[in-house]
C-alpha cells in the first residue's frame, strides 16, 4: 500500500523528471500538500537551484507550513488558495483569509465552481482586504470517473457562464482579472459575453490537455479526474513531452467527441477553437453495454 | 377606439407602437413595457404622462431620458406576430405513439375510451415523418422538431424507437438536423432511461413533488406509488446529455409547497427548467378532491420558487408568462403544429378530441390516408384563426404577445375588459415579476407584493395600453 | 447435412460506445481502435443495446429502409459479420446456455 505522504527522497526523481523536461516550475498538490510532515524540507528541495514553486492548498495549513511559505521570495512562490464560499463554513473562510493575508502577493485565490448557485463576488473584497495577487484562478469542478465527487454537469455550464461574465466585469472595475483553469468550452458563452470577458481582461482558454501529475506511487497521470482511467510509470528517461504525447495518443479515440453530443460536429472544435471540454466528463459519456444476439445460420433462410 | 385587428397594421408605424406599448402601476412607480421593441423601464407618473402625450403628438419632450425612450419606440421594433398564411409550415411534428398509460393520475383528463389502447402503426409514423421532414427541407428550415406526447409515449417504445431512427436517417439524407423532445411520466426501465438520456434532446418529466405528493397525485394503475421509479430515473437522466425539465402540477393542497419543491428539485437533480402549472379541473380531479390553487397564492409561490430556481441556474417556467415569447397562439394550434394520433388523424392539438369538441372546436386538420397525409385547407385556416388577434379581450393586456390568450380549449376568455379570470390574474402577476426580473428590479416585485391594494390595482387594470393611461388622482 | 445452428454474437467486453448527434462512436479500449457508425449500422447498434431480438431488428430495418425483408435480413447479417471481423463482436454457435436479446416486444 502506498504511503500517505511522499517520501522526501522520492522527490528527487520527480525533480529530475522536470529537469530532463526543461521545466523550472514545481507544483505541489494533494490532498493538502502542506500537511506533509516534512513539508518545509520538500519546499527546500523543490526550490533549490532557483526553481519556482506553486503550491495548491485549501489554505487551512499548519502554522509552520505557512511560516515556511511566507518567508519565500515572492518571485519564487505562488500559493493557489482554493477558497470556499463564506456561507459554507465561516470558520474555514476566516482561516483561509488569514492565510492569504499572511502570504500577501504570494497568494492567488482560487475558486472551483461545483454548483450553479455559486457566489464568488466575495473574492473581490477578499483581494482588496488581504493584498494578495489580483488574479482569481477560476475552475470548473470536473467529475472523476466514478462520478462520486461533486461536479458541475455540462448542461449546467450555460447557467454558470452568465455568473462568470458578471463576476469578470465586477472584478475588472477593481483591476482584478480572472484566470481560467481547464475544461471551459467555447459554446458556454455567447459572442457578446465573450467580448465582455475580453474587455474585462479575463484570460480564457478552451483547453483540456495532459497537465501531468505524478502521484505518490510514482505513476504519471493525465490529470486528477482521470487518475483512475490511465497512468504511465515514471521511468528514469521519461520526459513530459514524451508522456504528453503518449497520453494524447491513448486518449485520441475519446477525443472524437466531447462533453456534449454536438461536440463532434461543432465548428469551434473543428477549427481548433475548443477542445470539447473536460476529457473525464467526455469519457463518462461512454457506455459499456453487454448484449448478445442470436442469428439463425444463413442456410436456414428467413428468420 | 383604434382598430386592433390585423388589418389595422396597414398603418404599421403608429398602430403597432400604440398597441404594443403598455404601462403597469407598481405602487408609486410605473413599469413601461414594449415587448415588440424589447423595451422595459421603471418610470414615474409624470414620465408616463409625457410619454403618452409626446407619442400621440409626435414630438419630443425635451427631457433626455424620456426622449431616449421615445426614440426607441419610434424605431420600428420587431413586427407584430401575425397569423400564419400560405402553405402549411408546421412548427413541430407531434407524435402520439399511444394514448394508453401505465399510471392512473388522479387529475388526468386524457381519457380517450375509443382509442385508449391503440398503438400507432410504424408505417403511419414513417409516412408522417417523411412528409414533415420533406416539408422542413423544402422550406429551408435547419432544424426539425419531433415531439412525443401521450398517454405515455414509452408505453409504445417500438413506435418511439422507430420514429427516432427513421427521423434520424431521413434528416441525415436531407441534410437537416432534428431535435427530439418527449413528455413522459418517467416510469420507464433503467435501460430505457439510459437510452433516453443518451438519445433525446429534451425530456420533460412530470413529477408533482416528493413521494407524499407524487404518489397521491400520480399512482400506478395498480395503486402503487410512482415516485420511487421516477426518482431513480431522474438520477440517471441527470447524468445524461438530454436537457432535463420537470413539470409540476400544482393543486390547492400543494401550492404552498412550491418553493420547497423547487429547492428540493435543485438539490436532487440537474435540471434545465422546472415548469409549474395549476391543475386543470376535470371531473376526475374534482372527484379526487384536487382543485386548482388560488391564482394569487399560485403567483406568489411561483415567484418565490422562481427566485430559488434561478439561483440554481434553473429556468422557472409558467408557460403563459414566458416574456421571451412573441406569438399569436399559446400552443401548436395556430402555429401549424401537426399532431399525429394513433388512428392516423392529424390534429392541431394534442388534447383528446372530446375536449375540443366540447368547446365547439374542430382541431382535426386532416388524416393520413393510404400513406399520404391529407389536409383540409378549411380546417387549417380555422386553426390559424384561433389566434390572439381574434381575442379582443386580450387587446389591451400586456401579456398579449406572450400568453396569446392561453389554451384555446381550456381557457375561456372573460366577456368584458378587466374582468380577468384566475388564469389571467396569475399570468399577469408572474409576467410582471418576469419583466422586473429581466430589468434586475426584483426589489420592485417584493415591494409590490407588500402592497396588496397596489398589487390588485396592477393585476386588475382593465387596459394596460399607454394610450389608455388616465391621469388619476 | 447437419443443422449449423444459430450464431450468437456477443459484444466484446472491452468495447465502449457513445452516441453523438450525428454518429455513434465505438472504442475498443485495449487496442485504442475506434469506429464511427452512421446510418443503418448506428440503428442496428442502438437496437442491439436495447436488446431487440434479430427478427425485430430485421423488421425495423425493412421498414426504415423501405426494402424487402430478405434484403434487410442480409443487411443485418453482413453488419454483424463485419463487426465480428473487426473485433467488435465475438461469436459462439448455439445459445451457450443463454438466449439472445429477449426484449419483450
Amino acid at each position: 500500500m502506498a504511503s500517505r505522504f511522499l517520501e522526501t527522497e522520492r522527490l528527487a526523481e520527480r525533480l529530475d523528471f522536470l529537469a530532463r523536461s526543461g521545466l523550472r516550475e514545481v507544483r505541489l498538490l494533494g490532498g493538502e500538500p502542506t500537511l506533509h510532515p516534512a513539508f518545509e524540507e520538500l519546499v527546500e528541495q523543490a526550490r533549490s537551484g532557483g526553481r519556482e514553486i506553486t503550491v495548491f492548498s485549501n489554505g487551512l495549513m499548519p502554522a509552520r507550513a505557512l511560516d515556511c511559505l511566507a518567508d519565500l521570495p515572492v518571485w519564487q512562490c505562488t500559493v493557489v488558495v482554493n477558497v470556499n464560499q463564506p456561507d459554507e463554513s465561516e470558520q474555514d473562510y476566516y482561516r483561509q483569509r488569514e492565510t492569504i493575508r499572511r502570504l500577501g502577493e504570494r497568494a492567488m485565490p482560487g475558486f472551483t465552481i461545483y454548483r450553479p448557485d455559486f457566489e464568488a463576488e466575495f473574492l473581490l473584497d477578499l483581494i482588496a482586504a488581504t493584498g494578495c495577487s489580483p488574479v482569481i484562478r477560476l475552475g470548473l469542478a470536473h467529475p472523476c470517473l466514478s462520478g462520486a465527487n461533486r461536479f458541475l454537469h455540462p448542461n449546467q455550464y450555460r447557467a454558470v457562464a452568465l455568473k462568470i461574465v458578471r463576476l469578470a466585469r465586477a472584478a475588472a472595475q477593481t483591476d482584478i482579472r480572472l484566470d481560467f483553469d481547464c475544461g471551459f468550452v467555447r459554446c458556454m458563452f455567447s459572442d457578446t459575453e465573450l467580448e465582455r470577458l475580453r474587455q474585462a481582461q479575463a484570460h480564457i482558454a478552451w483547453e483540456c490537455s495532459p497537465i501531468l501529475d505524478v502521484d505518490l506511487d510514482g505513476k504519471v497521470i493525465h490529470c486528477y479526474p482521470l487518475a483512475q482511467f490511465m497512468s504511465l510509470p515514471l521511468t528514469p528517461s521519461a520526459t513530459t513531452a514524451q508522456m504528453r504525447s503518449e497520453f494524447e495518443a491513448r486518449t485520441r479515440p475519446y477525443r472524437q467527441t466531447g462533453i456534449f453530443p454536438q461536440c463532434s460536429a461543432c465548428p469551434f472544435r473543428a477549427a481548433g477553437q475548443c477542445s470539447g471540454g473536460c476529457l473525464a466528463a467526455t469519457v463518462r459519456r461512454f457506455r459499456r453495454t453487454p448484449f448478445q444476439i442470436e442469428m439463425p445460420a444463413s442456410e436456414r433462410g428467413a428468420l | 377606439m383604434r382598430n386592433i385587428a390585423p388589418s389595422g397594421l396597414i398603418d404599421y408605424g403608429s398602430s403597432a407602437t400604440w398597441h404594443s406599448v403598455f404601462v403597469l402601476p407598481i405602487v408609486e412607480h410605473y413599469l413601461l413595457y414594449a415587448p415588440l421593441h424589447n423595451l422595459g423601464a421603471v418610470i414615474d407618473r409624470v414620465a408616463v404622462q409625457r410619454l403618452r402625450d409626446a407619442l400621440s403628438m409626435g414630438r419630443d419632450t425635451g427631457v433626455e431620458p424620456i426622449d431616449d425612450i421615445l426614440a426607441t419606440l419610434r424605431i420600428r421594433g420587431e413586427p407584430a406576430p401575425m397569423p400564419r398564411q400560405g402553405p402549411l409550415q408546421p412548427a413541430l411534428l407531434g407524435l402520439i405513439p399511444t394514448r394508453s398509460c401505465n399510471l392512473a393520475c388522479e387529475y388526468c383528463g386524457f381519457l380517450d375510451p375509443a382509442g385508449a389502447n391503440q398503438v400507432m402503426n410504424l408505417n403511419l409514423a414513417r409516412e408522417a415523418i417523411a412528409w414533415y421532414l420533406n416539408l422542413v427541407h423544402s422550406s429551408g428550415i435547419e432544424t426539425a422538431e419531433v415531439h412525443f406526447f401521450g398517454g405515455e409515449p414509452f408505453c409504445a417504445e417500438e413506435v418511439l424507437d422507430f420514429a427516432y431512427h427513421f427521423a434520424s436517417l431521413r434528416s441525415r439524407e436531407l441534410g437537416c438536423a432534428v431535435r427530439f423532445e418527449v413528455v413522459t411520466n418517467g416510469t420507464f426501465s433503467e435501460e430505457r432511461c439510459r437510452w433516453a438520456a443518451d438519445s433525446l434532446d429534451t425530456i420533460i418529466v412530470s413529477l408533482d413533488g416528493p413521494a407524499s405528493i407524487q404518489d397521491r397525485h400520480r399512482p400506478r394503475k395498480d395503486g402503487r406509488g410512482s415516485f420511487a421509479t421516477v426518482a431513480r430515473n431522474l438520477n440517471t437522466l441527470s447524468e445524461g446529455s438530454a436537457e432535463l425539465s420537470i413539470r409540476v402540477c400544482v393543486t390547492s393542497e400543494t401550492v404552498d409547497a412550491m418553493p420547497d419543491i423547487a429547492e428540493w428539485l435543485c438539490q436532487s437533480y440537474r435540471l434545465v427548467s422546472v415548469c409549474f402549472e395549476p391543475v386543470q379541473p376535470t371531473p376526475q380531479s374534482t372527484a379526487a378532491g384536487l382543485f386548482p390553487p388560488d391564482p394569487w397564492t399560485f403567483a406568489l409561490r411561483f415567484i418565490q420558487a422562481a427566485d430559488i430556481l434561478e439561483c440554481h441556474g434553473v429556468e422557472p417556467v409558467y408557460a403563459a408568462a414566458d416574456i421571451t415569447a412573441r406569438q399569436v397562439s399559446f400552443c401548436p394550434v395556430g402555429q401549424d403544429g401537426v399532431i399525429v394520433t394513433p388512428d392516423g388523424t392529424l390534429n392541431a392539438c394534442y388534447l383528446v378530441r372530446s375536449d375540443w369538441e366540447a368547446r365547439g372546436l374542430n382541431l382535426c386538420l386532416g388524416r393520413v390516408e393510404e400513406g399520404v397525409p391529407w389536409f383540409n385547407d378549411e380546417a387549417v385556416e380555422a386553426a390559424r384563426r384561433l389566434n390572439v388577434w381574434n381575442k379582443p379581450f386580450c387587446a389591451r393586456c400586456f401579456c398579449r404577445w406572450h400568453c396569446a390568450g392561453g389554451c384555446h380549449v381550456h381557457h375561456e376568455l372573460p366577456a368584458s375588459p378587466g374582468t380577468y379570470d384566475p388564469l389571467c390574474i396569475q399570468t399577469r402577476l408572474i409576467a410582471t415579476r418576469n419583466i422586473l426580473n429581466s430589468l434586475e428590479r426584483d426589489d420592485l416585485t417584493s415591494f409590490l407584493w407588500q402592497h396588496p391594494e397596489a398589487l390588485a390595482r396592477m393585476a386588475g387594470q382593465p387596459s394596460d395600453l399607454l394610450i389608455d393611461f388616465e391621469e388619476g388622482p | 447435412m447437419s443443422d449449423p445452428g444459430p450464431i450468437v454474437y456477443h459484444c466484446a467486453p472491452t468495447v465502449c460506445w457513445v452516441k453523438d448527434s450525428e454518429q455513434t462512436i465505438l472504442v475498443e479500449e485495449r487496442s485504442g481502435q475506434s469506429w464511427s457508425l452512421c446510418g443503418p449500422e448506428a440503428v442496428v447498434w442502438d437496437l442491439l443495446v436495447l436488446k431487440y431480438p434479430a427478427d425485430r431488428i430485421v423488421e425495423f430495418l425493412a421498414a426504415l429502409l423501405d426494402e424487402p425483408h430478405e434484403r434487410a435480413q442480409q443487411e443485418l447479417r453482413s453488419i454483424l459479420q463485419r463487426w465480428e471481423e473487426i473485433g467488435l463482436l465475438a461469436t459462439g454457435k448455439g445459445s451457450h446456455g443463454q438466449s439472445g436479446n429477449q426484449r419483450r416486444v
